[in-house]
């Protein structure tokens, strides 16, 4: 070889280097491996004819997209560039039923079957890694790959073990010989109806030796009854929260399922949280429920951006970083109500702090204004009103430094129309719901995403229950809120074609909040609306109504994938400028993400936009 | 039909064959993608300072196969390091002229040339060896024009390689020598056969009106 051998395949090389796994070989395989490619052109749109039988190959892309698809069309894999297909063949010596369909122009590169082996039989990493790609197409594409972060984690991964039950009728005696055996401080009280208490170490000091009861009695005479629980698939921050708030160390684990039943799962301790403490989102709200100034409050909330950014970098989940990054915000809201109640004594009546859009939502990102309110009891009177103002006046001053900015639109506690009792707000909302004109909807829709962060359940349930009782079947609300919903298009023309931004400051993107999220929001807005559900999350009210007939279950998840890549774009946006420096804002330029995201994001689109058109079959008929 | 036939210069022998190549499929062919690093634009005065070839055989770009060749015969790099970055140290260990042509010479049998402009590279060659001034060479940047002319498109300004590649979604290389600008011109060849001819057979004849 002359001197110049090396230099003769340097593009090729220098390409297959940022490949994983060619980056791992050694530097004459890299050359044998650069020397043996070959180089094709593929046009868009067609479906060149690359697998033959008699001469497998590893194809490489080295520019555009491909997709691979089996016999029967369905997709296998998408490609782009630094993406291989092809392998499965080379792997496994069986015939090839897949075909290549050319998304967007590229060149391929291929290296022929005799190198291929020779490269596995000499590097075991390389062997391994064609091994574990094959291993994954085979447990098929699952669209968003598994993700275990301590973020992220659930009650049930920390659950350790089965339940520990006892009978409400065993005696106090044998439910002590029980924990001791099982060497557990808390036991799961069950009738033959399910779950109906808990018994703790404590209760039986407190409530039995102390109080000298004899140890015959029933347990069901010493228990907690009607315990508060959490589901087994809530985040392991939000089972914290449910224990900070009321106060408690023991929280049984609930399966729910679709019908509402509960099948006990487990029981989870303040000491398998602590356990867990380590990640930071449990950490700042642990202070954040600690802290006893709105001073200290700020200083927490400027680990948000933080936080917000290494979830980001970690790829956690659209829907994963909102309810992280709102429960963060819940858990200051909530303090900053206990602080001002130190500070201006207990309230005179009951009373809902309440949470509109993304906070009711849970799905806060950067960049969050405040939007909220007040529920009061129908018993207030007119000299109440200077307790709640105070009270709205300090959580909304002390969210405002916490940089959840006053709502530009004055929704929040400290305006007197959103400081009222029950019978105004229902008043409100009915006339929203019965004389509803697009415009007012315009501005009102927020409000139908409520959620309590703070107070008394029963207040708010009533709101709720009547609001929901109110939509459902009123078509002509339905209609003017889906008039408004179709307002806002994916920026997706007839040819699907990105529909960009002409002019000004964000010339050549689009708006990935206006026509990207809020579309799918809106939808699933309005089928809650329509069926009472009481889901506030977009995902989950989704899932909810793909349980009834209004919406087909395939539709639902189509939709909820489509929103959490949406999602996902944007916050890897946002996640993109905190990085450089900038202020996270919602102007994706298609420019800005691979060309694989691209076609991703078309598709996602795509599917928002045929869901519009169900929307408006289902609830404007005939009436505009 | 194919008048500058006349213009072609083969080697002896070598007529049969390319008449037949004419009619045959382009993925059916082998050509042999060339560029050239020089000191000047100008062929009066400026020298070759590298050649760079990559062979397409069947359809298919065979980098592997390519070379790049230094030539230490030259007046001095002057003023055009800037673009290509060839120090006149770097040819000190080049080749001779004799040897480098006698290389290309033995790569090109059984193949065409492929050029981007070619009749500027053909000019350089031709003052080493005068059969490279009737010779038909295969030219990207002709099929370029003559495609762009029949779109009625702006042509000036659109036609250096970079830009060429562009318009057919072709990445971009950093590297800029001999050997890089060849596997780039082999490249946009294949895209612009598949964008004019797509799936469908193209005679080399055909090829070479698209390049006039």
């Amino acid at each position: 070889m002359s001197e110049e051998s090396s230099i003769e395949v340097q593009e090729i090389e220098q390409f297959l280097l940022d490949c994983v796994p060619f980056d791992h070989l050694e530097d004459a395989l890299l050359q044998r491996a650069a020397k043996a490619v070959k180089i094709a052109y593929h046009r868009q749109g067609t479906t060149p004819n690359l697998f033959q039988e008699e001469n497998p190959r590893l194809f490489i892309v080295r520019s555009g997209a491909f997709e691979i698809r089996d016999q029967n069309n369905a997709l296998v894999d998408q490609v782009d560039v630094g993406g291989y297909f092809g392998f499965p063949s080379l792997l496994t010596g069986h015939k090839v039923t897949n075909h290549c369909v050319v998304l967007e122009d590229g060149l391929l590169y291929q290296i022929d079957e005799t190198t291929f082996q020779s490269l596995r039989r000499e590097n075991r990493i390389f062997d391994r890694f064609f091994n574990q790609a094959h291993a994954k197409r085979l447990r098929q594409a699952v669209r968003f790959k598994e993700r275990n972060s301590q973020l992220t984690e659930t009650v049930a991964d920390v659950i350790s073990r089965s339940p520990i039950t006892i009978h409400t009728m065993a005696s106090v005696r044998e439910a002590a010989g029980k924990m001791t055996e099982e060497r557990v401080s808390s036991l799961l009280v069950v009738t033959e109806e399910g779950l109906c208490g808990v018994l703790t170490d404590r209760d039986l000091r407190s409530r039995v030796v102390a109080a000298g009861l004899n140890f015959d009695v029933p347990v069901a005479e010493v228990m907690t009854t009607d315990p508060i629980t959490v589901a087994h698939d809530a985040m392991l921050f939000e089972a914290l929260m449910i224990m900070s708030t009321h106060n408690i160390h023991h929280l049984p684990v609930i399966d729910l399922d679709a019908s509402g039943k509960g099948q006990i799962k487990g029981i989870l301790t303040a000491t398998d949280v602590i356990k867990h403490q380590r990640s930071e989102p449990v950490y700042l709200i642990g202070e954040a429920s600690r802290v006893k100034d709105r001073a200290g409050l700020v200083q927490i909330a400027r680990d948000i951006p933080t936080l917000l950014r290494n979830m980001i970098a970690r790829d956690a989940r659209a829907e994963e970083v909102g309810r992280v990054v709102t429960t963060v915000t819940d858990a200051i809201t909530r303090q900053l109500i206990h602080q001002a109640i130190e500070q201006l004594g207990e309230p005179p009546v009951p009373f809902v702090w309440l949470a509109f859009g993304s906070q009711g939502r849970q799905e806060q990102s950067a960049k969050s204004d405040q939007d909220n309110g007040l529920l009061l009891s129908n018993k207030v009177k007119p000299e109440h009103d200077t307790y709640f103002k105070a009270l709205a006046s300090y959580v909304c001053d002390g969210l405002n430094e916490c940089g959840y900015v006053y709502c530009p639109g004055d929704i929040m506690a400290t305006t007197d129309r959103w400081r009222q009792p029950l019978e105004k707000w229902q008043a409100c909302f009915f006339r929203w719901i019965d004389q509803p004109s697009p415009k007012a909807l315009m501005h009102s829709s927020i409000f139908f995403d409520m959620r309590m962060i703070y107070g008394e359940e029963p207040l708010f349930e009533e709101l709720q229950d009547s609001v929901l009782e109110r939509c459902q079947g009123n078509s002509i609300f339905l209609a003017s809120l889906t008039h408004n919903a179709l307002q806002l298009t994916p920026p997706l023309s007839f040819f699907k074609k990105f529909v960009l931004t002409r002019d000004g400051e964000h010339k050549n993107t689009f708006d990935m909040k206006l026509r990207g999220v809020m579309p799918v929001t809106d939808i699933a807005r309005i089928y809650a609306l329509a069926t009472g559900c009481k889901e506030v999350n977009t995902l989950k009210r989704l899932q909810q109504i793909s349980q009834g007939k209004m919406l087909a279950l395939k539709d639902a998840r189509d939709l909820c994938d489509a929103y959490e890549f949406i999602s996902h774009l944007r916050l890897e946006h946002q996640g993109r400028k905190m990085a450089a420096g900038e202020k996270p804002d919602n102007y994706l330029s298609p420019e800005d993400v691979s060309s694989l995201s691209r076609h991703q994001l078309k598709d996602a689109f795509d599917v928002v936009s045929r869901s519009q058109s169900g929307l408006k079959l289902k609830f404007t008929r005939g009436m505009m | 039909m194919f008048q500058w036939l006349n213009r072609l210069s083969l080697g002896r022998g070598q007529e049969d064959w390319f008449v037949k190549a004419l009619n045959k499929d382009f993925r059916e062919l082998e050509f042999l993608a060339l560029d050239l690093e020089l000191t000047s634009l100008d062929p009066q005065s400026g020298d070759i300072l590298s050649i760079g070839y990559v062979p397409i055989i069947e359809g298919f770009i065979c980098p592997g196969e390519g070379r790049h060749c230094l030539i230490s015969e030259h007046s001095g790099v002057g003023d055009s390091a800037i673009i290509h970055g060839i120090r006149d140290c770097d040819t000190d260990d080049g080749h001779t002229m004799e040897e480098a042509l006698a290389e290309l010479h033995q790569a090109r049998q059984g193949r065409v040339l492929l050029l981007h402009h070619a009749s500027l590279d053909l000019a350089f060659l031709a003052k080493h060896d005068n059969s490279y001034s009737s010779l038909l060479a295969v030219d990207t940047m002709r099929i370029e024009y003559q495609r762009r002319n029949r779109q009625g498109q702006a042509v000036a300004n659109s036609l250096r390689l970079n830009q060429c590649r562009e318009r057919y979604h072709l990445p971009t290389y950093k590297a800029h020598n001999a050997l890089t600008d060849a596997l780039a011109t082999a490249e946009l060849f294949l895209a612009q056969m598949s964008y004019m001819g797509g799936e469908e057979r193209m005679s080399l004849g055909e090829v070479l009106s698209l390049s006039r």
